[in-house]
Formats: C-alpha cells, structure tokens, sequence
C-alpha cells in the first residue's frame, strides 16, 4: 500500500504550503483517481510518492517503508513506478526500443529478460512495429504510450500516471484505460492523477484535492453525481452528466449513475 | 483574403527508401474571422497539415496561397501564426514580457514598439503586462504558460492563427481560458485548430475537415457534421455523448432533431420531446 499519513509539503522555507497535512492511500488491485486543478498539489503528490520529494511532516510510506530511508530508496523506486506529465521529458533514447530497455538494463538483467520486458511493454501499449523508430519522430499520443511502456518494463508493483491520457485521441484513451483494468487485475495498484473527470469512471475511489488539501475521497458516483460544487474545485462535470442532472431538473427519467450515452437513452426509452 | 489549400500533398523524405506520406489531396479554406477545425487521430497528418499551412514545409503536391499568393516561409511571415502543440515548452526569456515581444523584434519592430505589442497580446490572454510582465515565465502556472506562449504568436497580429492541440494537458478553467482566447482572435485573424476532441470548439466552428491515415475523408459545415456525425466516429474520434444522445433519442421518437452540445439546451429538447416538459 502507499500510504500519505498527514504529509506536509512546500518548496521553500517562506512559499505556501503545496500540501497541507494530506492522508490518503492506494491499495493494490485499487485504482485511485487523484484529481484538482493545475496547482492543486497534484503533480508535488507525485514527486512524493517515489521518494523524489520527501514530506516536510508527516510521512509517505510504500508497503511499510517509508520514503525517508535512504537504505530502501532504490528498492522504492523499482516498486512504484511514474510516468510524468511531459512525455518528452523521460525519453532517453534514440530509438524506441532502447528507450523502454532503459530501465531495465539498470536492473542488470538478463539480455533475454530485458528483450521479453521490453516487446511485451510495446506490445500492451500498442508500439510493437515501432522498436526501430527515433522517439522524436513520434507523434504525441505515440510519445505518451511510450513512456508507459518504458514504466511497465520495470514491472512495478505500483504504477503512477500523472494526466496519461492528455496527448490521446479516444482509441489511445480507452487503450490506455483498459490497460489500467489489466494492471489492477494483475493485483497492481494504480494512482491515476487528473483533471479529467470523463476518465475516471472505471477507478475504484476518487480523492480530490484543493489548495494542497484533500477536500473530497470516496467512491467516483459520489463525486460526479452528488451534490457537489465541483466548480470551486476547479473541476468540470463531464458533459454526460451535466446533461443527466439537467434532464433530471426538468423531470425526465435518468439514470443517476449513468456514464455512457447508452444508459442516458435507455432511461428516456423505458 | 484568405489562406488556402488546394489538394496538398506531403511526404517525407520523398525520393528515399524512407519517405512516409503523411497527407494526401486535401482542401481547405479560411477567412478572416473564420474558424476551421481539422480533427484526426494521432499520426493522421494533422501536424502536418499545420505546417503546411503555415509554411514551414512546402507541399510534395498541390497548391497552396495566402491572399491570392503561393504561400512558402518568406510570404507566410508574420502573417500566419502558429501556435505548437505544448507551446509553453518554447518560452525562453528572462520575464514574460520578453518573451511575448521576442517575435514582433524578429519582425523588426523596434524595442518598445515590440513591448507594447506584448502588452496588448498579454492583454488579449487575460495575463496583465503589469502583473505577469516582468515575472520569468518559468513561474507560471501551466495555464498560464501556455496563454503567456499563445500571446507570443498574437503579439505578431497574424492574419491567420494556427493551433496544433491548443488546451491539451490544462484543467477545466486553463482549458476555458484558451478556448477564450482563440474564439476572440477570430476578431483579427483566421483561426484552424488541429485537435483529436473536438468537442471543445466544435460549437463555434464555421467548418470542419476530417483526416484519417493521411486522407482528407469528410469536410464541411459543423451543423451538418452534428446532424450525422458518423464521419467522426468512422475516423475513430468520439461523438459528443451529448450529440450521441439526442440522435438517439431522436431515432426512439422517429423525428428529427438539429442536435447542439450544450448540456442544458440538449437537456430542454429531450424533456420537451418527451413530454416531460412544456
């Protein structure tokens, strides 16, 4: 589990706090949703989870230890994997293939290790054809997939996603989704960090945060159908659900639940 | 006046074994005051269409003019602005200010001339010169940055506006600042947007065109488009859920509908037609 008990967190002695007293965790076989807008705290969570950061007070620990022991940093880092905003910024390599090598060559494993880690990360993320391609020449989603693979590759028991799914047409976002399915039923805990609520439907929980505070953690229904003001937040309601509570205003059957066109039209067909 | 693409073509490295075709045959037109929106998945040629357009890369095939002249790097100048995927990437000076005029001094302008364009431009993205101005652009939140990076293009009042994923990667309120944005340029400018959502600014388009592996595959008015959006859904981009719905709903009744995507007028058809409302 990572655990964040009461973390504490600025950049500098006199800055704001980016976070303040924040408690959540995220269990294996769990998707956690963690959502707030640019400057919430989001992407400094992130950089705590690993060890990259380090809280002020409080503490972040991964399956028991904490982030603040040296002695197990490298160890944590093979355990919880990221993958950052700014997919240019973790392509190290000048072809796709070495790039997602990468990391497990710094594992030292066997050659025939890495060659199977590396073609099946491609394959899950839908770069297989791609291994010879320079990573400049990708395209954006193309880069975004990419880092994935390269986080996979180290088979990590938890992974990281800060905003996957930004660079995406709709068939990337719903591969890269579907991914996350397998990988939570593989027993892997996964922390999604968003803005976006169209793409947390399938998440086990959604914890938001607001000022480096956390200002709401439970289920997803919860926060996308009760009655939340999701706007103070700097949250946008997904379409669909904003036309379900208007239909629901004007006395039209819906189904409150509903995520899918499907539902929304079934309701009004009954 | 307007920029204009007739059946272009480009392909990569032509005349070598690596040469990759990324756009085939398409047309396109902006007006000043215009917007169009090229939408396609990821590696469809909409990048390259950009380019194209702004002319960065020159056509393999076809033809392409701004005001009735062949557009290339040198009549494409200060003209047509393009604004890149993940602009912010690209700030580099010491404070915003510089930033933003770093493109009218390349137009020549001289120094304050260029500073004040940079405050107008700063302006028009709702960045105030006197607040932002002098801060470094390193300290910006990512809304921010990328508004101070769409200044930079403003700044130089191009004629035509081009923007490759523009609110990729912002949250709601950064999304709806640029949307913003780009809507009023229209006052000035020409406006294409590359995106694979289109819902955004599908409602404020006046046309979109459709690229699927490097193929022009529909073009034409957005009401038309909303009406049967199947070219969309065949070029693998999603159908607004909200469009979806009422087409659907619609479908159930056996009527027809000119369907919209605001939530809260889609919602106002629905229950009307239902009879669940007057």
């Amino acid at each position: 589990m990572i655990r964040f008990d009461d973390v504490r967190f600025r950049y500098r002695a006199q800055s704001p706090w980016a976070l303040d007293g924040v408690s959540f965790t995220v269990s294996g076989g769990e998707v956690v949703a963690l959502l707030g807008a640019n400057g919430s705290g989001k992407s400094t969570a992130v950089r705590l989870t690993n060890g990259l950061l380090v809280p002020y007070s409080g503490s972040v620990t991964v399956d028991g230890s904490s982030t603040r022991e040296v002695s197990t940093l490298h160890q944590l880092r093979e355990t919880v994997g990221i993958v950052f905003q700014r997919p240019d910024d973790q392509i190290v390599a000048t072809s796709v293939e070495d790039d997602v090598a990468f990391g497990p060559e710094n594992l030292r494993l066997a050659r025939e290790v890495i060659r199977d880690r590396v073609d099946r990360s491609l394959e899950t993320v839908g770069l297989t054809g791609l291994e010879r391609r320079e990573p400049h020449l990708l395209s954006g989603g193309q880069k975004q997939r990419l880092a994935i693979a390269g986080a996979l590759a180290m088979e990590p028991r938890y992974l990281v996603l800060d905003e996957p799914t930004s660079m995406l047409d709709p068939h990337g976002r719903a591969d890269v989704l579907g991914l996350l399915e397998r990988l939570r039923s593989d027993g892997r805990g996964i922390l999604l960090v968003t803005h976006d609520l169209g793409i947390i439907a399938g998440a086990d929980r959604a914890v938001v945060l607001s000022g480096g505070v956390v200002v709401f953690d439970g289920p997803v229904a919860a926060l996308l159908f009760g009655d939340l003001d999701l706007a103070a937040w700097g949250l946008a309601l997904p379409p669909l659900v904003s036309l379900s509570r208007a239909l629901a205003d004007l006395g039209a059957p819906v189904i409150p639940t509903a995520t899918t066109p499907a539902e929304v039209v079934g309701a009004l067909c009954r | 006046m307007s920029l204009r693409l007739e059946d272009v073509g480009h392909t990569y490295a032509i005349g070598t074994t690596a040469a990759v075709v990324a756009l085939q045959e398409v047309s396109l037109v902006v007006d000043p005051g215009e917007l169009v929106l090229v939408v396609g998945e990821t590696g469809s040629g909409k990048s390259t269409l950009l380019r194209l357009a702004s002319g960065l890369l020159r056509p393999s095939t076809g033809l392409a003019f701004i005001d009735e002249v062949a557009l290339d790097e040198a009549s494409a100048r200060g003209r047509v602005g393009l604004i890149f995927q993940d602009a912010e990437s690209q700030l580099f000076a010491d404070t915003v200010l510089d930033d933003v005029a770093f493109g009218p001094r390349n137009l020549g302008l001289e120094v304050e001339a260029a500073r004040e364009a940079a405050r107008e431009a700063l302006h028009d993205v709702g960045l105030d010169a006197e607040t932002y101005g002098s801060r470094s652009p390193f300290a910006l939140s990512g809304g921010e940055a990328r508004r101070a990076a769409i200044a930079g293009v403003l700044a130089m009042r191009p004629a035509y506006l081009l923007a490759d994923e523009p609110t990729s990667g912002l949250d709601s309120s950064g999304r709806e600042a640029v949307r913003s944005v780009l809507l009023e340029s229209r006052v000035h400018s020409g406006v294409i947007i590359v995106t694979h959502s289109p819902e955004e600014f599908l409602a404020h388009a006046d046309r979109v065109l459709i690229l699927r592996d490097s193929l022009q595959v529909w073009s034409g008015e957005t009401r038309t488009l909303l009406s049967d959006p199947s070219p969309l859904d065949q070029a693998g981009l999603a159908v607004p859920d909200v469009v979806a719905i009422q087409l659907e709903f619609a479908r159930y009744l056996d009527r027809g509908v000119e369907p919209v995507l605001d939530p809260r007028a889609a919602a106002q058809w629905i229950a009307r037609a239902g009879g669940w409302s007057a």
